[in-house]
């Protein structure tokens, strides 16, 4: 105890007596450093969940029930659906029949995947429909009427992604063609063009499902999809199994399920984030270090008296590791507020914009104290390799400064 | 000890590695790995080092005469009330390829109580010995006790324990640390010594009392004299109740006004603490405050009453 009662002692008063200069830059490398830890996997994670949030909004919602066999389709959709809808930690659900799978304009033409839908119960489950680049959504009663995505219409956006794979210059009020699984052709109004920025789910066209019962008789009873939106509370399992047992040779699979594929790609980031980590880590502990050692050689005939009058090594050893806590602890400390209360309402306000939209930063705090507790290890080892390097002088060669 | 102490925040390390590991943290099991390895590859540094430290202690060099051998001599006892007993002490420095002898057989007896001085020319011992008696260097051969306690085979932690808490040291330089106050410097060993801090403040203030800095004890070294600086050091010394103060040229660097000074209040401990004080000096004025003079020439010892 007297050890650490004489290192705490000597560390305090080095460093609110010492070199204001070296503390406070010490001290701001540290910061940098702590936010460079916290940035990249950050971003990274901001943008994992923004892709997570455009997957589950616009494209998978929370569970998706599916026939378990691939040409299969749902009977009795509207029947399930009324049971879904009285489950509990069901907030709502909407069934989708895929319907046509070409679309022609002026001669262009290409696939792409319409599909026939509840207009109100689909806007209570999907944003879709208040992601409006042009005109308004499907109006229940309208005949007619097509709401595509910007990258089936391309609406002349020529810098937006998947342009190319478009139709390029449909826009609002235009007529296509789409051929139905019928194989007839029918003339549909666009009423409005969306854009989620998510080109997953840019590359859709919905009609309503009276209009397609009219051309396809009976489809208005079957789904070739039924979207499950839960309780924000709800567990989503345990609405799975609350479920299962409504309806039988269909399957269940969850947002997590459906967003596996882009898991890889989280991966690698998480491989380029780690390895920047470690670069960051590697900064702190050179940094500590060299500060470390420059100090203790400033200092070397000060330690061979203190050990000339009986002080110990060990607590002169951790006198300078705790300096290097006390530096690292104040950076940290900085770098959470800088970080948490500056830097992070900034990006909210502007964020980087990447293909995907609007990215801010995301982080955790088990990320945040995980960071803390390396760079505070990375800082203890980085003070006491010179430290006790420079104790085990002799301590007539340390004061001779030989 | 440095073994150890390189050892210790390992063990925290490690103590903190599975905490993280539970939260399944990727860089962890990376990092895991890491100082997994480093921990093994310490630990079989730390036991070889210390293998081949004590094989070579059990194997000293063929003809080498070593304080060791000589403690299985039998060894004169000291007469009862003597402080420092000093036997066919030796010291060489090497210098390159050059063996320098500094000290060459120095045998002395210094009663307790006694206020010594030893003079010499520049590079005659003087200082060499002193560091020897002060624990703070080892000698080549032969044998110093203390009090009757032989110290000279004594491990670095033990020498640390000895200066510590037994003996006093004023070096030429002042040597005080810059970043406390002198009341700081003062306490600082009594607080090594573990006493409490309300404790180590009051004997701080008497003792720069005693030295005539009550009213300098807030300020820092640099911002006094150097004699004021020179009895800060001496009340440093005293802190924690030595029974030997060593002081080496305490004057040397100081104007003929703060040495006289500075020999006045090493004279005024010995009498009113009955503390041994020997102290190194080539001035003749500080000569005259020595009960006994031991003059040194080419590392030997040549006596001379005072």
């Amino acid at each position: 105890m007297r050890m650490v009662r004489v290192a705490a002692f000597l560390a305090w008063r080095s460093i609110t007596r010492g070199n204001f200069g070296i503390a406070s830059t010490t001290t701001l490398m540290l910061l940098l450093i702590y936010m460079s830890l916290l940035f990249l996997p950050s971003l990274i994670q901001g943008a994992v969940n923004r892709v997570n949030t455009q997957l589950v909004n616009t494209l998978t919602t929370d569970i998706v029930i599916q026939p378990d066999t691939r040409a299969g389709s749902i009977d009795n959709a509207g029947a399930l659906l009324a049971s879904i809808r009285q489950t509990p930690g069901v907030d709502q659900a909407t069934a989708v029949v895929r319907v046509g799978s070409q679309i022609s304009y002026q001669g262009n033409s290409g696939s792409f995947s319409v599909e026939a839908i509840d207009p109100s119960s689909f806007a209570q489950v999907f944003t879709t429909a208040s992601n409006i680049f042009s005109g308004h959504y499907l109006s229940a009663q309208g005949p007619g009427q097509v709401f595509m995505g910007i990258g089936v219409a391309g609406a002349g956006q020529t810098s937006a992604r998947g342009y190319r794979a478009s139709l390029e210059s449909v826009y609002t009020g235009d007529q296509v063609a789409i051929t139905l699984s019928n194989g007839q052709t029918h003339s549909f109004t666009v009423v409005g063009i969306y854009d989620n920025q998510f080109p997953l789910s840019d590359g859709n066209a919905y009609i309503t499902l009276d209009q397609a019962d009219q051309l396809l008789p009976g489809v208005a009873d079957q789904a070739t999809a039924i979207y499950v939106r839960t309780d924000a509370d709800a567990n989503v399992n345990q609405v799975v199994a609350a479920l299962t047992p409504l309806q039988s040779g269909v399957k269940f699979e969850t947002s997590a399920d459906l967003g596996s594929a882009v898991q890889d790609q989280v991966a690698a980031f998480n491989l380029i984030s780690d390895i920047l980590k470690i670069v960051s880590l590697l900064m702190a502990a050179i940094t500590i270090f060299i500060i470390t050692y420059v100090d203790l050689v400033n200092k070397r005939r000060q330690i061979g008296i203190q050990r000339a009058i009986g002080i110990r090594s060990a607590p002169i050893v951790l006198s300078y590791v705790l300096k290097a806590w006390v530096y690292a602890l104040v950076g940290i400390g900085a770098g959470f507020l800088l970080f948490q209360y500056a830097l992070t309402p900034v990006v909210r306000g502007h964020p980087f914009q990447f293909p995907n939209g609007p990215v801010t930063l995301a982080t955790t705090g088990g990320e945040m104290s995980a960071d803390l507790v390396f760079l505070v290890v990375v800082a203890a080892i980085a003070a006491l390799i010179p430290a006790v390097r420079s104790v085990r002088l002799r301590i007539l060669d340390a004061i001779w400064g030989s | 000890m440095t073994e150890a102490l390189a050892l210790a925040p390992v063990g925290g390390l490690l103590a903190a590695v599975p905490l993280l590991a539970a939260t399944g943290h990727r860089l962890v099991r990376v990092l895991v790995l890491v100082v997994v390895a480093a921990v093994v590859l310490g630990l079989v540094t730390l036991v070889t080092v210390l293998t081949v430290r004590r094989l070579r202690r059990r194997r000293p060099a063929s003809g080498a005469e070593t304080a060791a051998d000589r403690d299985s001599e039998p060894a004169p006892a000291p007469e009862p009330g003597v402080a420092i007993f000093v036997q066919h002490l030796k010291k060489t420095y090497r210098m390159g390829r050059v063996d320098v002898r500094a000290l060459d057989d120095v045998s002395l007896e210094i009663p307790d109580g006694a206020m010594v001085c030893i003079m010499g020319k520049s590079g005659s011992g003087k200082s060499t010995l002193l560091r020897q008696l002060g624990l703070i260097d080892r000698p080549t051969d032969g044998r110093v006790r203390l009090h009757g306690e032989d110290v000279t085979a004594l491990s670095e932690r033990e020498r640390t324990e000895l200066r510590l808490s037994r003996l006093g040291y004023v070096f030429q330089e002042y040597a005080l640390l810059p970043e406390l106050t002198a009341r700081e410097n003062v306490y600082l060993p009594a607080m090594m010594l573990g006493k409490p801090l309300q404790e180590c403040r009051r004997r701080a203030a008497e003792l720069l009392e005693i030295v005539g800095l009550a009213d300098r004890s807030a300020h820092r070294p640099k911002e006094l004299s150097g004699g004021e600086q020179q009895r800060v050091a001496i009340a440093r010394a005293l802190v924690n109740e030595p029974r030997v103060i060593y002081a080496d040229e305490p004057t040397a660097n100081l104007d003929s006004a703060a040495a006289r000074t500075v020999m006045e209040t090493l004279q005024r401990l010995n009498d009113a603490f009955h503390v041994t004080v020997l102290f190194v000096s080539h001035d003749p004025d500080d000569a005259r405050y020595a009960t006994r003079l031991i003059h040194l020439k080419d590392g030997r010892i040549s006596e001379a009453p005072a």
